[in-house]
């Protein structure tokens, strides 16, 4: 049965289907020759591509057999570049940081009633309320894009801390003195010390609050050898009778700088010699010369440390002029009676091979003395060599109501003697001074300060005090020699 | 392994003990009141605690997602949405309060912490502490519509009644800004307090840091601003309408902000510096006198209409007691040893206080009539505020 219907199938088909079969069979031939066009491409791109494999293949082969340490090429390399270079930024920087904050001034414009305006309104008339603009700075804190480290931030934080605090700051001296003369065999060793407590605060802009507290123990040589120069002039006990010691208030005064720091004054409790009279290499007792004769002109005759008033007027061109006046007595009682007056022009120069100068003159006034004693002194240091410095003191006083006529005193300061020891300093003084009862004292001075550490230094000290008492028309200079004291000493210097 | 059961074993207690000691009942979507609902913000667990003031029971939580130190959060005046400022993430969180989700986070600038959200329940405006910058954003579209510059740490927060402008004040300048909705881009500016006067003649302590202006605090009426300046010490009366200084009141030594009394009569200041509360009557802006309080004040909380204040004293873990019918502080109640007082929101009646405790996660009931105090446990960990619907003094710190 199947096979009769093939038959039948066989005979329609042979019948009637063949000029369909002729037609169709040249479209069929040239599909089957697209079709092998296309297998042979297929074929050849098929060969570029196993090329290609066998190419990678190659490659990856020989990137296996690298030996270690040499590097592959091509964007790889770059990658890993891009790897090691991102990850030692990493490694580099560990440090924790946070965003900035910072208190900025502003320039403002505000109206009667509070609004504010970045830029000054037209006319310079409030568009609130039409009353005049004020310009006013204005204080706001902004966030930075700038980053800083915890580190940064403490330590600024510190610091603005520390600006806001009262500064306290230490002075102690030590002196030891030894009198190498015989005739004061009794007493001829003496210890003296001094401590100084120094307090600083700004309790309003631009202006200083100052007080110093002293102690001192011990009066030193001045007390058996009697001198108008004064051979140690950080001694000056304040102890009680019973022993105790007590302290002081050797300043204690309110002052500032104003007008863009070409004026500073102060009132209070003063000791004009820390601004009058001073000298770059002879005006301090703790760390320069000893003797009470090269710490401040024997002529200038101020009185002991009481209240006062000070200014100064700075030109910033070199030229500086100032006045004090102080009442002679620290008792605090009318003060404006009979003071002391004293004025001071001071020139600042490098006309000296470029070397720093300083020259200044003084006048004073004593009214407290019943002759109104007056007097004039210069103070003058000279830079001569980079570390050599040179000073000269010169004073003359009425003679009549004066406790010295005059004084004169010269020296040096030599720093860096030898080249092992740059910190260290050489002084030497020598001067004269006449008192009104004939007494004519000659001194000299030399001293090597050791520096040990910027809070410690130590100064051996030697003396040679010449001092003349009467006259005698038998000597050359008709004045007879009483006592040539020498002494030495040893200084310690502590501050902090 | 054994180590791992035992492990498992703790956590488990953990999870149990925490659940029986907070008596938490799970929230029943659609049932908790808003009016009655405090709503508790935890910075350190980054969720939000919310507590039933009738049976002082914690009755939701919401967590919030890792790390997103939240700072504040308020109801809106519809009851609908919480509003939460993501701090640490930069957002703002938008809860539905019908069945506790987070519905929305709302990208903003850097540091989101205080906001206020206008009468209407339409807009928050939030300021973007770390970047100087407000956002305000639309609650109706959800989205962020503007970022106003020209702000220094801006701080408080406080829309006019009427939804027309918001007043912001900022902590790192002496000044008010004013942004009227119709036009946000240029927010009007107020100079407040006489500090560079101060600066002036001590740079050195104004430069190191400026103590600004925590809030704008509005009169009952928001006819007024008080605005009180920590570095001048003095409070400055602006007219809401004008954004002019119409008084400026000196106060104590570094005024924290102003409270105003529900009752419209008080405006009270804890000076911080000094210790003490100034007294102010709003009514004509004037000082009534100082009264002597605590350390580290980071609060004022207003009940019985008005007639009575509670001070927060975070410095020694106490609230002092005003009674203002006699002008006076009658009672110093101590609340804890060593623990951080944070801030407290009043409940719609003026009869209670809900004060948030950071080291003991905790919150302090105080009752009004009689003064005293009961502890709500483990609300969360670091809760910093406090806030209700309607309630009297939502603020934050």
């Amino acid at each position: 049965m199947r096979i009769a219907k093939c038959f039948w199938v066989l005979i329609y088909f042979l019948c009637f289907s063949t000029p369909l079969f002729a037609e169709e069979n040249q479209g069929l031939s040239e599909k089957v020759k697209k079709l092998e066009a296309a297998l042979e491409k297929k074929d050849s791109e098929i060969g570029e591509l196993k090329s290609m494999i066998s190419d990678l293949s190659r490659k990856v082969d020989a990137l296996q057999t690298l030996p270690a340490g040499r590097a592959p090429e091509g964007a790889l390399v770059t990658r890993l570049d891009r790897l090691e270079q991102k990850t030692g930024q990493l490694i580099n920087a560990p440090v924790i940081t946070e965003q900035a904050e910072e208190i900025k001034k502003f320039r403002e414009f505000v109206c009667k009633e509070g609004h504010l305006f970045s830029e000054m309104p037209e006319n310079g008339i409030c568009p609130m309320d039409g009353t005049p603009v004020k310009q006013r700075e204005v204080l706001r804190k902004v966030k930075l894009a700038r980053r800083e480290s915890v580190a940064e931030k403490i330590e600024a934080a510190l610091e603005d801390e520390k600006k806001k605090n009262v500064l306290v700051g230490a002075s102690g001296t030590g002196v030891f003195q030894q009198i190498l003369d015989s005739k004061y065999s009794k007493k001829t060793s003496f210890a003296e010390g001094s401590l100084d407590l120094l307090f600083i605060s700004h309790p309003i802009a631009y202006t200083t609050f100052f007080v110093d507290l002293e102690a001192i123990g011990g009066n030193g040589p001045d007390q058996v050898v009697r001198s108008n120069a004064g051979l140690n002039g950080d001694a000056g006990s304040l102890q009680d009778t019973d022993g105790v010691d007590r302290v002081q208030a050797r300043e204690a005064w309110l002052g500032g700088d104003y007008f863009n720091e070409q004026v500073k004054a102060a009132v209070g409790k003063i000791d004009l010699t820390n601004y009058f009279d001073t000298n770059a290499v002879a005006n301090d007792e703790t760390s320069q010369f000893l003797s009470t004769a090269f710490v401040n002109n024997s002529a200038l005759q101020q009185p002991k440390n009481g209240p006062g008033a000070f200014a100064f007027y700075d030109t910033k061109e070199s030229l500086r002029l100032g006045a004090g006046v102080q009442n002679p007595s620290d008792s605090g009682t009318a003060i404006a009676n009979r003071p002391y007056f004293i004025a001071e022009l001071d020139y600042n120069t490098h006309l000296f091979r470029g070397l720093e100068g300083n020259y200044r003159l003084w006048g004073r006034l004593n009214r407290s003395r019943a002759d109104d004693n007056k007097g004039f002194g210069l103070s003058v240091d000279q830079v001569l060599f980079p570390s050599f410095t040179a000073f000269v003191r010169y004073g003359l006083n009425q003679p009549k109501g004066a406790v010295n006529k005059y004084a004169w005193s010269a020296g040096f300061e030599k720093k860096a003697v030898f080249s092992v020891r740059p910190l260290d300093t050489l002084g030497f003084a020598f001067g004269q001074q006449e008192g009104t009862v004939v007494k004519v004292d000659t001194l000299s001075e030399i001293y090597y300060r050791f520096f040990l550490t910027d809070h410690l230094a130590v100064s051996p000290h030697l003396q040679w005090l010449i001092r003349s008492s009467r006259t005698n028309p038998a000597t050359a200079n008709g004045l007879e020699t009483e006592k040539n004291v020498w002494v030495a000493g040893l200084r310690s210097q502590v501050d902090f | 392994m054994k180590l791992h059961l035992r492990m498992l074993g703790l956590g488990l207690a953990t999870v149990l003990s925490s659940f029986v000691g907070t008596g938490y009942a799970s929230p029943k979507p659609g049932k908790l009141d808003p009016a009655s609902t405090m709503v508790i913000t935890n910075r350190d667990s980054s969720d939000l605690t919310l507590i039933d003031t009738k049976t002082d029971q914690i009755v939701g939580k919401v967590p919030l997602g890792q790390f997103v130190n939240p700072h504040m959060s308020m109801v809106t005046h519809d009851g609908r949405y919480i509003v939460t400022a993501g701090t640490h993430t930069n957002e703002v969180i938008i809860t539905d309060f019908s069945n506790l989700q987070v519905i929305k986070r709302i990208p903003v600038g850097q540091g989101p912490e205080h906001f206020d959200i206008s009468h209407d329940s339409r807009w928050v405006c939030i300021g973007n502490f770390e970047e100087g910058t407000v956002s305000l954003i639309d609650l109706q579209e959800m989205k962020e519509t503007s970022r106003i510059s020209g702000f220094y740490e801006p701080h408080g927060f406080s829309f006019l009644p009427n939804g027309k402008k918001v007043f912001i004040s900022n902590l790192g300048a002496h000044e008010l800004g004013t942004v009227e909705l119709a036009n946000p881009s240029l927010p009007i500016r107020t100079l407040v307090g006489s500090a560079f006067r101060l600066a002036a003649l001590n740079p050195g302590e104004y430069l190191s840091e400026i103590k600004g202006i925590i809030n704008p605090t509005l009169t009952v009426d928001g006819k007024f601003a008080y605005l009180a300046d920590g570095d001048s010490g003095e409070v400055a009366v602006i007219d809401t309408e004008t954004q002019g200084v119409v008084a400026t009141i000196k106060v104590g030594n570094q005024p924290w902000r102003a409270y105003a009394s529900p009752n419209g009569k008080w405006m009270l200041v804890p000076n911080n510096g000094s210790e003490t509360v100034s007294v102010i009557d709003a009514r004509n802006h004037r000082m009534v006198g100082n009264l002597k309080a605590g350390p580290g004040m980071t609060g004022i909380n207003y009940v019985n209409g008005g007639e009575k204040a509670y001070v927060i004293a975070s410095g020694e873990s106490a609230v002092y007691v005003i009674d203002l019918t006699k002008m006076e502080v009658v009672k110093r109640i101590k609340i804890g040893q060593n623990i951080k007082l944070e801030t407290a929101a009043t409940t719609p009646d003026g009869k209670r206080v809900y004060l948030t405790s950071s080291t003991d996660n905790s919150v302090y009931v105080i009752e009004a009539d009689g003064d005293r105090v009961h502890r709500i446990p483990n609300v969360g960990s670091s809760p910093w505020a406090a806030s209700i619907m309607h309630g009297g003094d939502n603020y934050c710190h």
